[in-house]
């Protein structure tokens, strides 16, 4: 199982489509449309870049800032399903091209080059052939970037993006192959390339600004020693691709010949589902092998058959390695966009194979040991946004910190769009810690641990009388007309209108075992609307509940039972 | 001679027994619970893809209790058809807020068939769901094979329904001490929690402090400590004492 060739990266062309996700939902670039992950924007068309449209943008931001902004709901399968058109195009002029994201492909450029007259001419023939593709394409403009490895080709298609765009051209960026081009061409640029290209941590890319390293020419002039022992690995890493190295990581080889997970269907298959749930056998028996062996995955080979011959077959690469769930996801996108393309298939595929195509040592990284996302995180959010459209997003809720007096108050439910669930895809510091995170001071007039399991959500209204069979009342001053002796609860919430007060209603009464309070609670006083005066009281009665109920206006109300 | 050899070879074999047998394989599959909790629990955990009853008065409190451990190690929580969940005891028995989602009862007006495909969705996703359940036995059925596919816990409070449950929990209502008249407050809840169901040979019985002191769940130590403790007569507080009670 050789290495592959360490010293010189190969010439490569990244073809990136910036703000995929809005071509995908057949946006022009002309109109300004954002699509929107998580209450977050995450792609917007040029027209409302222009506007000032961010991504990271929430939704209300996006529409202050361009009111007449179409806000569409970010949907992963439509981006793969519609990328693949695209990707067939192109691939049948070009041999061996892989897939890193839906909205990006690359591909060796030695052998396209060549037989269409220079990289140039190459590039354009790309551009023309993905915009054939996709009519809406013909309005936007790829970028399109030639250059020695994975992230020089990377940066100067996103320079090619930015630039044709500016000139309303569309050209490709092409460095001239040979480490010291690479390495002029690199040097002048932000160290913030290594974080939106070369995927390295947000984190890293900060302390090497605060450090004074703005530029990949100063992280590149560093001793590579001296950087592997100030940043560890990824700063090894950073100081390799900043000078032009290879930006394979280490431990990288072709994979083993035998192996792969493959299966025959003896009845033909035309529906997507029962593909897809073949695919997550498979893809958990390649896994499977792969960490026997302590490997993982970075580029896989997806190919299935019709029983007429026809075929589709794409290369899958993503640098972290690919869990099943990712292989999962690819699966479907290759696929749906291959049954649904113009004509259809003449029949059912028969065969479904999975190869991979170059592994690595698994080092954990997609486990994310630190605050990063795990796999089950991962399959959650996924559930999440499934339930959510089922029932509705206003409908999925999480917890969030409020902070009160009240059992109800301390964390309230809010619904699921209006937080993000999943830190913002790797950006290290998600808001999804910021809900939950109370003040480090207690909250002055909150009852001590333990809180009520059951808070209700209608508060029951209830009596409470003295031994007297005189209802209690708490005074201004806090203090009691008479000990509570029995309570009985009214059985359902209290309907709104004002004449339900008949005591006919509620359930019998119960003695009062143990008592306490009164705990007033004065809130919000400075505000008329929203002042609250109440006095909290813990009971527990003869057959054995604990009630922590209120009494507000005269009235008593169970609020929460432990 | 004969003998002895025969005997050392038994003993060596006794010894090699564990190493060979699938010792780690069902172990695999239990999410943890907490300690306090372990010895209701045959495997000293939930089983993946099994379901779990909660009965009793303080049904909520246990199904909380059972998950918190597994939500704190990582697994994501589910909650389906319990709007009235303490939230703040919930953080305080130890679930992680942060993991926890919650479909609102109002998406049961769907109707009975996209109900269960959203909990069947909530299955696949997440290692523990917590749920009241009104769901009729064709669906229940179907959910049980979801739930050992995909190796989740169902944690089932009230009435199981058409469920089938591994194991049963049933707690009373509980001891409540801390409480005067017209003093003190709720402090700590002694609990006695029933475990039975296919998966127990015969009933276990246990006491817990649920919640305890601080909310969370602890054992309850019958010793000469809490024989003191409850007849008011304080114990010097020694390091060995703490770690005790602690340990």
């Amino acid at each position: 199982m050789p290495l592959i060739d360490a010293a010189s990266p190969p010439r490569l062309v990244v073809v990136q489509c910036p703000d995929w996700s809005v071509v995908a939902a057949g946006a022009v670039a002309t109109e300004p449309v954002a699509v929107l992950h998580a209450n977050r924007v995450v792609a917007r068309t040029p027209a409302a870049a222009d506007s000032g449209v961010r991504q990271g943008h929430r939704r209300r931001e996006a529409q202050r800032i361009c009111p007449e902004l179409r806000i569409i709901a970010h949907d992963p399968a439509r981006d793969g399903r519609e990328f693949e058109a695209a990707v067939r195009s192109v691939a049948e002029m070009v041999p061996r091209l892989e897939t890193t994201e839906p909205g990006m492909f690359t591909f060796l450029a030695k052998g396209p080059a060549r037989y269409f007259g220079g990289e140039h001419a190459m590039a354009l023939r790309v551009a023309t052939l993905v915009a054939d593709a996709i009519p809406v394409m013909h309005t936007w403009m790829l970028g399109i970037g030639i250059g020695d490895g994975r992230f020089t080709a990377g940066v100067a298609a996103r320079d090619s993006a930015v630039h044709s765009r500016r000139r309303a051209d569309q050209q490709p960026t092409i460095i001239d192959p040979g480490v010291s081009a690479t390495r002029a061409y690199l040097a002048p640029l932000s160290v913030s390339a290594l974080r939106d290209v070369g995927g390295l941590s947000v984190e890293l890319v900060d302390l090497l600004q605060r450090l004074g390293l703005h530029t990949l020419g100063a992280l590149a002039a560093l001793p590579a020693p001296d950087v592997l022992a100030r940043f560890g690995t990824p700063g090894a890493f950073a100081h390799r691709i900043a000078g032009g190295g290879d930006d394979r990581p280490p431990g990288t080889q072709s994979a083993p010949p035998d192996l792969l997970a493959m299966r025959l269907f003896d009845d033909p298959v035309k529906m997507l589902d029962p593909l897809v749930f073949t695919a997550k056998q498979l893809a958990e028996e390649l896994h499977g092998l792969l960490a026997a062996n302590g490997r993982v995955c970075t580029r896989l080979a997806v190919t299935a058959e019709t029983e007429h011959g026809e075929r589709s077959e794409h290369l899958w690469y993503r640098p972290g390695g690919l869990s099943v769930a990712a292989i999962v996801e690819r699966v479907r996108w290759q696929l749906d966009g291959w049954i649904r393309k113009p004509g259809g298939l003449t029949g059912g595929v028969v065969t479904l194979r999975l190869v991979p195509d170059e592994v690595r040592s698994d080092d954990g990284s997609q486990l994310g040991f630190w605050g990063g996302r795990s796999e089950a995180d991962e399959w959650a959010v996924r559930a999440v946004s499934r339930v959510a459209g089922l029932v509705g997003e206003q409908q999925v809720l999480v917890p969030i910190w409020h902070g009160g007096r009240l059992p109800g108050d301390t964390y309230r439910w809010t619904s699921v769009d209006q937080i993000d669930l999943g830190p913002g895809a790797g950006s290290g510091s998600g808001t999804g810690d910021d809900r939950l995170r109370a003040p480090d001071v207690p909250w002055f007039g909150q009852l001590p641990a333990p809180s009520p399991a059951t808070v209700l959500t209608e508060p029951l209204p209830a009596e409470v009388l003295g031994a007297t069979g005189d209802v209690v009342r708490v005074n201004g001053r806090g203090l009691l007309s008479a000990v509570p002796d029995t309570i009985s609860i009214q059985s359902s919430p209290a309907q709104s209108s004002p004449a339900q007060s008949s005591p006919a209603q509620f359930g019998p009464a119960q003695l009062i075992t143990a008592w306490a309070g009164p705990w007033p609670v004065d809130e919000r006083w400075w505000d008329p609307a929203a002042h609250r005066r109440l006095a909290r009281f813990q009971f527990i009665t003869a057959r054995g509940t604990a009630f922590l109920a209120v009494v507000e206006h005269q009235q008593w109300w169970i609020i929460a039972v432990y | 001679m004969e003998r002895s050899s025969l005997h050392e070879r038994r003993e060596r074999l006794t010894h090699l027994v564990p190493k060979i047998g699938p010792v780690s394989f069902a172990r695999d599959r239990v999410l943890p619970v907490a300690p306090a909790l372990e010895p209701l629990l045959p495997e000293a955990g939930l089983v993946r893809g099994s379901v779990i009853g909660c009965q009793g008065p303080t049904a909520l409190s246990v199904a909380l209790a059972l998950v918190a451990e597994a939500s704190a190690a990582g697994s994501w929580l589910a909650v389906v058809g319990v709007p009235s969940l303490g939230l703040r005891a919930a953080g305080e028995l130890g679930v992680a807020l942060d993991r926890l989602v919650m479909v609102a009862d109002s998406a049961r007006d769907l109707g009975e068939g996209p109900w269960a495909n959203v909990v069947s969705a909530l299955i696949d996703g997440f290692d523990l769901v917590v749920m009241r359940t009104d769901l009729r036995a064709s669906a229940a059925r179907r959910l049980q094979a979801r739930l050992q596919a995909r190796g989740a816990v169902l944690v089932l409070v009230g009435d199981p329904g058409p469920f089938s449950c591994d194991i049963t929990f049933t707690s009373d209502r509980g001891m409540w001490e801390g409480l005067g008249h017209g003093s003190g407050r709720l402090e700590r809840r002694r609990l006695s929690v029933t475990a039975h169901g296919r998966r127990l040979p015969r009933q276990r019985r246990l006491d817990v402090w649920l919640p305890g002191a601080a909310g969370q769940v602890d054992a309850v130590h019958d010793t000469l400590h809490d024989a003191l403790h409850d007849i008011d007569v304080q114990l010097p507080d020694t390091p060995a004492a703490a770690y005790r009670q602690t340990g």
